[in-house]
């Protein structure tokens, strides 16, 4: 193994998030509050609790979910992107590293990041509501397991897209509609049957009901398989990126 | 005779599109010896490093550094490897110095102060170690990309096209540097554009063209066997009819008749010349001004691209 090289990633990729502390860390979480603000506040005010939580309350793992996707896949896609596009990849291409050390690296900073940001976001939400957690060990590990699967997923985006218009694609006309029909901002309970049905085609359903059963103790879909769910997502893309990696494909000519 | 340290056998390389950029190129390079590559653009030079180092997939053949298959022993075959690549391809915004230490770790090795420093020192960085790399010239970023495969004091060194658009300073620094490493026993395959230098730093030189080696022939020996001698004799009055006993040199004459070109395929000892000079002047030939000349790398090198095409 070569940890040298794992470490040499990963702080390179961690420099890269601190040089741009504005746009990594504090432009998530003002998108946040503004959310907090109108379905929160301003709406939420005005809305009937959904159980025995708030309506303000009830969104804050649906938020922090929402913001660790996008964020975990944009910032994963763009590690490996940039040097693609930039040619500076033959470095890595060169260098006597396996494709473990590269996910560690390269997913590991992407994963930090992501968790960095989870947990910002629900610092800031405790300003605007009051807020519990039942079991905080299941909802930091839930929230690392999302952060690196979605990295990973991220990742081999980064490796798939030709262009920066392709990077962007799936992000905005997947990832986004996912997350937000995820149930990040409704019951699935309040949807008709037929809708709830077709919903739980939606994997993002899983993490935000997981993820919220950490929080509140209630879940909309059975736990245990929202865990099968994501460690098969998970082993998925362990699969797929070993491929990449060891095939050279877009990596490679 | 001195161990191979790169050693490439019948690699042949057929890009997607169907492009054949290599065709069955053996070659082995001994250690501790500059090897130059010479071919025109396209002709391959890129993608025989490219295999080497492990950006590009070979079709078939295979390439050994040091021993060690580059495809299934990469992580043994590619820490003795640096790459110093054509384009200027480096990070923009990190700081001399922490690309640099980068690339160190990513070949495996532990941070190492003294050699950074004595590696940015030996580039002329030192002064620079702290600024953003996007902020530098084209030739300092040239400086950081040697310095980053120097770093992890590799066994075989690539340059591919070092000295394209380096001013003079930055070109005597690389081949110093290359110098230096070779009397380390470092092994240096470089290519290049400017055949005069190949001419002054390599022991060996290859031609390849359309993706197989033409020629490979020790400089000297290559420079000696197809460089032809000529001298050139400029004349007082002009010449009617060529003296018969100047035939084994292959006398041409200008169409004025002012200028006589004579052919020597080895080196023109004086007798030679001496000899030359008095059947002139027994067939009272006065001449004016007479020179020598040899051919360069580079010709010989125009003359086998266009004989294979």
């Amino acid at each position: 193994m070569n940890i040298e090289a794992i470490k040499a990633i990963y702080r390179f990729e961690m420099a890269r998030t601190f040089r741009t502390m504005v746009q990594s860390i504090l432009a998530p979480v003002l998108t946040t509050s503004l959310y907090f603000i109108v379905f929160g506040a301003a709406i939420g005010s005005r809305m009937t609790g959904i159980g025995e939580v708030s309506y303000g309350a009830f969104i804050v793992p649906g938020l922090i979910m929402l913001s660790v996707l996008t964020e975990s896949i944009g910032n994963a896609s763009f590690s490996i992107h940039m040097p693609k596009w930039s040619g500076t990849i033959f470095e890595l291409l060169s260098a006597p590293v396996s494709t473990t050390e590269i996910v560690l690296g390269y997913v590991g900073a992407a994963t930090t990041k992501s968790v960095m940001i989870g947990l910002v976001i629900l610092a800031t939400s405790t300003l605007f509501v009051p807020l519990q957690v039942l079991h905080p060990g299941w909802m930091l590990l839930m929230l690392v397991v999302t952060a690196f699967a979605f990295s990973l997923f991220g990742f081999m985006l980064g490796i798939w897209a030709t262009s920066w218009e392709k990077l962007t694609i799936v992000p905005s006309l997947v990832i986004t509609p996912l997350a937000f029909l995820g149930g990040s901002f409704y019951s699935l309970d309040v949807l008709p049957p037929l809708w709830r049905t077709v919903t739980l085609f939606n994997p993002v359903v899983y993490l935000v009901s997981t993820f919220r059963w950490c929080f509140h103790g209630k879940a909309d879909v059975n736990l245990i398989g929202s865990i099968a769910f994501i460690a098969a997502f998970v082993a998925l893309c362990l699969a797929v990126t070993t491929w990449m990696i060891r095939s050279g494909w877009r990596l490679r000519s | 005779m001195r161990p191979i340290a790169l050693d490439i056998q019948t690699l042949s390389k057929t890009y997607k599109a169907g492009h054949h950029a290599l065709r069955g190129i053996s070659l082995q390079i001994p250690r501790g010896e500059i090897f130059a590559l010479l071919g025109p653009n396209g002709a391959g030079k890129t993608t025989l490093i490219g295999i080497a180092c492990g950006l590009v997939n070979a079709t078939s053949g295979s390439v050994h550094i040091e021993g060690h298959n580059v495809a299934s022993e990469f992580r043994t075959a590619r820490k003795l490897v640096g790459l110093v690549p054509q384009e200027l391809t480096t990070e923009a915004f990190e700081t001399v110095q922490a690309a640099v230490a980068h690339s160190r770790g990513l070949f495996g090795l532990q941070p190492d102060p003294a050699k950074l420093e004595q590696v940015l020192r030996s580039l002329a960085l030192w002064d620079r170690r702290d600024t953003r790399v996007s902020q530098l010239s084209g030739g300092m970023k040239r400086r950081v990309l040697i310095a980053k495969a120097l770093v992890h004091e590799p066994r075989v060194l690539f340059l591919d096209e070092p000295s394209a658009g380096v001013d003079v300073e930055l070109r005597r620094d690389i081949w110093n540097v290359v110098r230096g490493l070779r009397d380390q026993g470092v092994t240096i395959l470089l290519t290049t554009h400017y055949i005069e230098e190949a001419e002054q730093i390599a022991d060996r030189v290859g031609v390849i063209h359309k993706g197989e080696l033409v020629l490979v022939e020790e400089t000297h020996s290559l420079i000696r066997r197809m460089g032809q001698r000529q001298l050139v004799l400029r004349l007082m009055s002009p010449l009617q009819q060529l003296p018969a006993a100047l035939a084994p040199w292959a006398p041409t004459l200008a169409a004025d008749g002012m200028t006589l070109h004579c052919n020597f395929s080895q080196d023109i000892s004086g007798a030679e010349t001496a000899q030359l000079l008095q059947i002139l002047s027994s067939a009272a030939i006065a001449v004016r001004d007479l020179q020598t000349q040899q051919s360069s790398l580079e010709e010989i090198f125009v003359q086998l691209v266009q004989s294979k095409s």
